[in-house]
């Protein structure tokens, strides 16, 4: 095909090699690996030992029982925080460290001394949680501990040489301040935030109660047991409810927001930004609970109770959040970035929203999809449109993606397969069940074209939408800001595992499948450059469930 | 790759915000949090003529 100069402008660049891009590919490997052991030596140890045992307990054993989730919820925002503002802090130095890094051994004394020390851990733990008697408990809880933070250390500077984390450490600067500051501040705001719980539910009751009074026939409203509703259908405003949730996550974001992005707003005002974000959560909140009381009322209980509870705060957050991030830029008094000229087409000079729209209109008609559902999703179809909208109205900037394949795709497809049915089956995943009552129940025309857009939909449109943004963006992307620049056949340990983490995720309780099957669609794109062999093989593994669901019953596939 | 560490901040504060209330589900946390972030990349990254 040949193209005109104004559509080859608009085409995305493809295979382009750029072997000079700088990035700390080693140090990166081994933060990766470090981080892979971490996780799997975490969910060894709690899947073998549950705190719930330690209920009851007196002593240091108990206050780990007591204690131990925050402690767990403090490491979480101590990393997280110590990781966003210590790479912000560092990054300039990074690529000085990695040089001096390159080439270094791993120091294999450091891996027999954590072996020695999670071996350790493990038979204290045995003897903890197996709640032994007659053994000095709290001094073995500090050997515990003490085990289990030399056992950190040692993971750390086997990957890590010593030297190179101090300075690490040192350029992190500040990070630690921040990091420690917020770990420490998590238990008291989770534990005050709970306490908050009972009157901000009496509240969102009032408010509720106030909205609907006017429309509702029969109303029914018990401040006592906060039970509201119609006579038909009622619900009851749990303390959980409350609103603090989705309060909490807007305050997060809106303070990450502001911090990160605090160059592109005037100061102190655009704190504003943040109370108005919060309050708008909470109002929306009850008016969540209003509008299930109101779908219940007008006869779809299942709807309200099923994928509207469970969507619509998420709406509710996204859409505030994408309003807070994206129209207060567009306001002067708030933002200080000058207005931006008016193009007659921005989209197409945006490359990453030709490989990111697809699968984001599948993700939003998802859960526009799931709040009208009860317990089946019957217009699933909604997804298949939205990706089929997006792929066309993109269309010209595709014209020079390499949409060839050769025989190993579908043999790549064929073994993500047998993977995904052997981790289902190693997993214990119910994997026959019979089609949803619902869908059986249905008229045939309804059932058999519900089947014909669910198969189009896992053949055609999920594969390019999804390879087009995790192999195709999201790996180039996490090797350089310039991802079009990037080679579709370039690799870095980081980019695929974490692409190909970030695909897992999607699949829910599949993660680790969806996560293997990531780094094999990411080689199928490696071997010759081309996307359309990632896109054929993810195709030709969906295809392969649809079959075994049709064809062999395996309902639960999808 | 501010956005990228700012998403990782959301995601890993959310842990600790989602306590497992049915008010915001944490089924649908991961999907939701992509659009989002997926979102702010597309319009983060518009490209200025």
């Amino acid at each position: 095909m040949i193209n005109s100069p104004s559509r080859r402008s608009l085409a995305l660049p493809q295979r382009v090699l750029d072997p000079s891009i700088p990035f700390p590919s080693e140090l990166s490997s081994r933060i990766a690996c470090l981080a892979a052991l971490f996780v799997l030596e975490l969910i060894v140890i709690s899947v073998r030992f549950d705190t719930q045992a330690l209920d009851g307990r007196g002593g240091l054993i108990g206050a780990v029982g007591d204690f131990g989730h925050y402690i767990l919820q403090s490491l979480v925002v101590l990393t997280t925080v110590f990781l966003a503002f210590g790479y912000s802090n560092a990054k300039d130095a990074l690529p000085t460290i990695c040089d001096r890094f390159v080439g270094t051994p791993l120091v294999w004394s450091f891996f027999a001394a954590h072996s020695a020390a999670m071996i350790v851990f493990a038979f204290f733990s045995a003897v903890l949680f197996g709640g032994a008697r007659g053994v000095p408990e709290n001094l073995i809880v500090l050997v515990w501990l003490a085990t289990g933070v030399l056992g950190i250390a040692t993971a750390l500077f086997f990957f890590i040489p010593p030297r190179a984390v101090r300075e690490l450490l040192n350029k992190a600067g500040s990070a630690w301040i921040y990091a420690a500051s917020a770990a420490a501040l998590t238990p008291v705001f989770v534990v005050a935030s709970k306490r908050l719980w009972e009157p901000t539910a009496a509240l969102t009751f009032e408010i509720v109660k106030s909205l609907l009074n006017p429309f509702l026939t029969g109303f029914v409203a018990d401040p006592a047991t906060k039970t509201i509703g119609s006579q038909r259908f009622t619900v009851e405003i749990a303390p959980a409810c409350s609103g603090l949730e989705g309060m909490g996550l807007m305050l997060i974001f809106g303070v990450l927001w502001l911090w990160f992005f605090r160059s592109d707003y005037k100061f102190p005002r655009a704190l504003l930004l943040i109370p108005f974000g919060v309050s708008l959560m909470f109002v929306l909140n009850a008016l969540r609970i209003a509008a299930l009381i109101l779908i219940g009322h007008a006869g779809a209980p299942a709807v309200a109770t099923g994928g509207f509870h469970s969507q619509a705060g998420w709406i509710a957050f996204n859409g505030v959040a994408l309003s807070l991030a994206c129209v207060a830029h567009k306001v002067p008094w708030l933002s200080s970035i000058r207005t931006p000229v008016v193009r007659p087409e921005p989209w197409v000079e945006n490359p990453t929203a030709a490989y990111l729209v697809p699968v984001l209109a599948i993700l939003a008609a998802a859960m526009v999809s799931r709040a009208s559902s009860g317990s089946f999703e019957w217009i699933y179809a909604l997804r298949f449109l939205a990706a089929a909208g997006a792929l066309l109205f993109f269309r010209k900037q595709y014209v020079s993606v390499n949409w060839k394949f050769g025989w190993a795709a579908p043999m790549i497809g064929g073994l993500v397969f047998i993977l995904w049915l052997l981790l289902d089956r190693i997993a214990g995943t119910q994997s026959g069940g019979g089609m949803p009552a619902e869908l059986a129940a249905g008229p045939a025309a309804a059932r058999v074209t519900w089947l014909v857009i669910r198969v189009l939909a896992a053949v055609v449109t999920v594969p390019i939408a999804e390879e087009l943004a995790f192999r195709g963006f999201l790996l180039r992307r996490l090797i350089s800001a310039d991802f079009e620049l990037v080679s579709l056949q370039r690799w870095t340990f980081l980019a695929v595992v974490l692409s190909s983490v970030a695909f897992g995720l999607l699949h829910g309780d599949r993660w680790i499948a969806g996560s293997i099957a990531g780094i094999l669609y990411a080689g199928a794109q490696k071997w010759r450059g081309r996307i359309g062999d990632a896109v054929v093989a993810h195709g030709v593994t969906n295809a392969l469930i649809a079959f075994s669901v049709l064809w062999g019953g395996k309902w639960s596939l999808w | 790759m501010k956005l990228v560490g700012m998403i990782l901040l959301v995601v890993g504060m959310s842990g600790v915000a989602l306590a497992g209330v049915p008010e915001i589900d944490p089924g649908s946390g991961v999907s939701a949090l992509a659009l989002l972030s997926g979102t702010l990349l597309v319009i983060k990254s518009r490209r200025k003529k």
